[in-house]
């Protein structure tokens, strides 16, 4: 608990005239989903972390399905040797198939997605080139990967495969680090951690006990998985350097941040320094936050990191970093200084004003109102379920945060309707699932049900929806940097990619908010095969498929 | 809030001093040599002897105003205030449009407590000279006093119009508009005045401590940080800069910067008791006990102290020494919820049941939406038999916290 110093402390929020009204509809798409983290008097960690949410077009059909993953149940004592179950439908991971009139169908069952452990997170790729998106779900115990056979159902083919990692996984990513065509996986790892070696926190009081800091527990190594091309994965890790150094870590985002045409890895960290693994192009990482300037905030201090998004906010044609934290510690925000370090722009962009009261998960910057600038969300919640017991100021269940983005400075947009609604935030994943052109968001909860917060915007700014497919490179074209440039406005820089925000995947497709722009005057795309390809004068207003020319 | 020194009662003395060598009547040179004598005298805080010159000189010229303002501000030094305000009352029969005159039997009204008064004099002055800038600051004083923000930032953006440089007037208007929820406006004041004179250590402060209301607390620890860059002494920014380093998460430093600050001023209660704040947030028990119990020592009804010492004893698992801290803070603030709960807490660790219910029934009645405290009665009810009473109170627990009613729930229901 914070001690009260003489000093009376008043939150403000500052508000701008934009009103985002995003509006809940979950119950009216028929998504019933609700989150069971099954929490239990031993306060066993794993209770905490909440459900992961993935956007992803399994079916093909040009409408974004909904997968949320899902804890399982405890026993209150665990027994040694005891499991967590997930037997119970109620426990089971959720796939909602998108019904293309605005209501979902639950086909959970019928993909074979049920799971069987208590999960964690989610990430989507195509990993065998096969044109279906598969998932990838991690978890306390080992992972699992589902191939998506292309007919409505999945298959795991974890041990085939060779990806299930051991220990506690949080969030994970696919991304080409090779640039081979195809796409390999980081896995993160968070700590140390077993029902036996749960220990007692908090005062010693009934219903004063709390979950335990992650100091606590020992750091883990993180995982990197070489994708073979054949079906199965190679554990890089140690020949990577990736597992050099232990952390404890939630959140993954990927960007080729010096622009050396190769995908660098930003890890957020639990209250020990976060990483930034360059990498070094011939299959090898070195671990350079410290002097890139991401590893600590402005006083040289560890935060509780937890979600990250690693794009570019201000328009400079340079990848960002961003990450959530714990309340008290305010969001921190680097900026890509365009000679492989960073600074350190919390205060600056206003952004630690907004967010110190805050615990941060799931994040990503995106253009919520199609002005050209990317905008920044985040589900929110505190950590501790007793926080209220011992804080004045400090709530369990938060209202998430979308901040707008003027000109790379950022402004509490007014909180109202169903971004009021005070949640046990996690998990995030963002793209269109009207195919309305503007951003939708699905969040992860713990302990609650999903929510699907539509986009209803309804202002007149343009877009334009783009979908790479790769061919020399992996076919979700994930790595590819793409600048779109319009008249009257700074040139936009993305990424692209469905990592990123916490535990969660989200569409890969990009949506380039146009402002009043009509048209984009070119685009231009760098494919990670190395291919460099230009279009000119396309019209707003459309999803355009982007082919990677073979040649 | 953090008050501004309000300077309106330093300065007449100046004013007078400042008028009387401007308006020296070249009516008579004996009269001219004692206006030289006399404002040296009030210059040198001879006012006696002050007093005594001026009437010589009003003996030889009885229209000469500027020797009304001397003798009136002479008398009112003297805390002769009735005769001081006839001086000031002739000098302005004589001088009607002497905005000093107006201005200084402005002061001497306040001086009496009487507001009403001193507000028309403060009035005519600025009507007298509508450039008079202290004129406007004192009527700003006045609706402040009397939280009349809208009409004291009016008042003390006159001020700033006539002085742009007025650090009061700025520092007011800064804390006015804190007070109006406007503390963008407050930190736009700060830096005109810095745009002025970057050397206001006191512009600074204020600005730090907007920043602060704004939750913007690494501005304002660079803000505290620059004014104490310019005035080393300035134990007002001293004690902001450890609190705002605090805020921050900076504890060592915040310590280090609070540590001097009371080494400035030792008597300072806040400082203390922000120290031994910084202290509790290292686990530093003891020295965080020891502040506390220095800031009682200075001010013994210091409420926030009593509890905060309570806080450390129970820390320091002294029971019997916390109960009777959070006690203590109760009997000064009997509306002082957190001690309330806290108590009930100690009380509870003690198997004092029916003690530890009445205070977190206190707790209610001063914050019904407490619900930490709705939370221990619930429990303490339970463990006392009483069953439906805790029911009920998850019930209401639920109205104001689902996910602690939802915690309590699992504790009862087992």
């Amino acid at each position: 608990m914070k001690w009260e110093a003489s000093a009376v402390i008043v939150s403000l929020v500052l508000t701008t005239e934009v009103n985002p009204s995003f509006t809940d509809v979950t119950a009216a798409a028929g998504v019933a989903f609700v989150h069971e983290n099954s929490p239990t008097t031993n306060k066993y960690l794993v209770e905490t972390m909440g459900g992961g949410v993935a956007l992803l077009d399994f079916d093909n059909d040009g409408w974004l399905d909904v997968f949320f993953t899902n804890g399982a149940k405890l026993q209150d004592p665990m027994p040694p040797d005891a499991r967590p179950v997930k037997s119970d439908p109620r426990f089971w991971n959720r796939l909602y198939r998108n019904n293309r009139n605005g209501t979902f169908t639950d086909v959970t069952q019928k993909a074979h997605v049920h799971g069987t452990g208590y999960s964690m997170g989610v990430a989507v790729g195509d990993y065998d080139n096969d044109g279906f998106e598969d998932l990838y779900v991690t978890q306390y115990g080992s992972n699992v990967l589902y191939h998506n056979n292309g007919d409505g159902a999945f298959s795991d083919v974890t041990n085939r495969a060779g990806v299930a990692a051991d220990g506690w996984s949080s969030s994970a990513a696919f991304f080409d680090f090779d640039n081979d065509g195809r796409l390999d996986l980081f896995v993160c790892r968070y700590l140390r951690w077993t029902f036996q070696s749960n220990v007692y926190c908090g005062e010693r009081r009934p219903g004063y006990r709390e979950y335990c800091h992650p100091s606590s527990f020992q750091a883990v190594t993180n995982v990197l998985y070489r994708n073979n091309g054949d079906g199965t994965f190679t554990d890089v890790s140690t020949k990577s350097g990736i597992d050099r150094v232990a952390g404890k870590a939630l959140g993954v985002a990927v960007a080729d941040y010096d622009a050396d045409g190769w995908t660098d890895i930003f890890v957020a960290n639990d209250s020990i320094p976060c990483f930034l693994f360059h990498n070094n192009r011939d299959g090898t990482f070195s671990e350079s936050a410290l002097t890139a300037g991401v590893a600590v905030n402005v006083d040289g201090k560890p935060f509780a990191g937890m979600g990250t998004d690693f794009s570019d906010y201000d328009n400079d044609g340079r990848p960002d970093v961003f990450v959530t934290t714990l309340s008290n510690e305010t969001y921190a925000i680097y900026r890509n200084n365009g000679n492989g370090t960073f600074t350190y722009t919390t205060g600056e962009t206003n952004v630690g004003q907004e967010t110190r009261v805050f615990s941060g998960w799931g994040t990503r910057f995106v253009d919520y109102d199609n002005d050209g600038w990317k905008d920044l969300f985040a589900a929110q919640g505190h950590v501790l379920d007793t926080i209220e017991l011992t804080s004045d100021h400090l709530k369990y269940r938060q209202p998430s945060l979308l901040l707008h983005n003027e000109q790379g400075r950022f402004a509490a947009v007014a909180r109202d309707g169903a971004l009021s609604y005070p949640w046990a935030g996690r998990g995030a994943a963002f793209g269109d699932i009207d195919n309305d052109g503007h951003v939708d968001i699905v969040l992860g909860t713990c302990g609650q049900r999903g929510t699907i917060l539509r986009n209803d915007v309804g202002n007149r700014n343009h877009w334009l929806a783009l979908q790479l497919v790769g061919t020399r490179s992996n076919r979700d074209g994930l790595g590819a940097q793409v600048r779109t440039t319009t008249d009257g406005a700074l040139p936009q820089f993305f990424t692209v990619t469905t990592a990123g925000s916490y535990q969660s995947a989200s569409d890969r497709r990009l949506l380039v908010g146009l402002g009043d722009a009509t048209a984009v005057r070119s685009i231009e795309v760098r494919w990670p095969s190395g291919t460099v390809q230009q279009l000119r004068d396309v019209n707003a207003n459309q999803t355009l498929t982007i082919k990677e020319p073979r040649k | 809030m953090v008050l501004m020194a309000v300077a309106a009662h330093a300065l007449p003395v100046l004013l007078a001093a400042q008028l009387i060598a401007m308006q020296a009547s070249a009516r008579a040179e004996p009269a001219r040599a004692l206006l030289k004598t006399a404002s040296a005298a009030l210059e040198a805080g001879r006012n006696t002897e002050a007093a005594e010159e001026f009437k010589k000189i009003l003996a030889i010229d009885k229209n000469l105003p500027a020797a009304y303002v001397g003798l009136g501000v002479a008398l009112a030094r003297l805390s002769r205030y009735s005769e001081s305000i006839a001086a000031f009352q002739e000098g302005i029969r004589l001088a009607p449009h002497n905005a000093a005159l107006h201005y200084n039997l402005g002061v001497v009204y306040d001086k009496q407590g009487d507001e009403r008064r001193a507000m028309e004099a403060f009035t005519e002055a600025t009507r007298a000279d509508p450039g008079y800038a202290p004129a406007y600051f004192n009527v700003g004083v006045i609706h402040q006093a009397h939280a009349r923000y809208d009409e004291a930032a009016i008042a003390y953006r006159e001020a700033l119009r006539a002085k742009p440089e007025h650090v009061d007037a700025l520092s007011n208007l800064a804390i006015v508009y804190g007070k109006l929820g406007r503390f963008g406006d407050a930190i736009d004041a700060c830096d005109s005045l810095l745009r002025v004179n970057p050397q206001s250590a006191r512009a600074h402060y204020t600005k730090g401590w907007a920043l602060s209301r704004l939750d913007r607390w690494t501005e304002a620890a660079d803000a505290y940080t620059r004014a104490l860059a310019i005035d080393p002494r300035y134990v007002d920014a001293s004690v902001a800069l450890g609190i705002a380093y605090s805020q921050l998460g900076r504890e060592a430093k915040a310590v280090d910067t609070l540590r001097a600050a009371v080494g400035l001023q030792p008597d300072r209660v806040d400082a203390h008791v922000a120290l031994g704040a910084s202290y509790g947030n290292l686990g530093r028990w003891d020295a965080a006990a020891t502040e506390f119990e220095t800031a009682i020592a200075l001010d013994p009804r210091a409420a926030a102290a009593h509890y905060n010492l309570g806080r450390a004893y129970a820390r320091l698992a002294r029971r019997d020494d916390a109960i009777r801290a959070y006690t203590e803070a109760i009997r000064i603030d009997r509306d002082y919820g957190e001690a309330h709960l806290n108590l009930a807490l100690a009380y509870a660790d003690e198997g004092r049941h029916a003690e530890a219910i009445a205070h977190y029934k206190e707790a209610l009645r001063v914050r019904p939406d407490y619900s930490a405290a709705r939370f221990n009665l619930a429990l303490a009810l339970f463990a006392t038999g009483q069953r439906a009473a805790a029911l009920e109170e998850e019930r209401a627990l639920r109205a104001v916290d689902t996910n602690l009613a939802d915690q309590l729930h699992r504790l009862i229901s087992k």
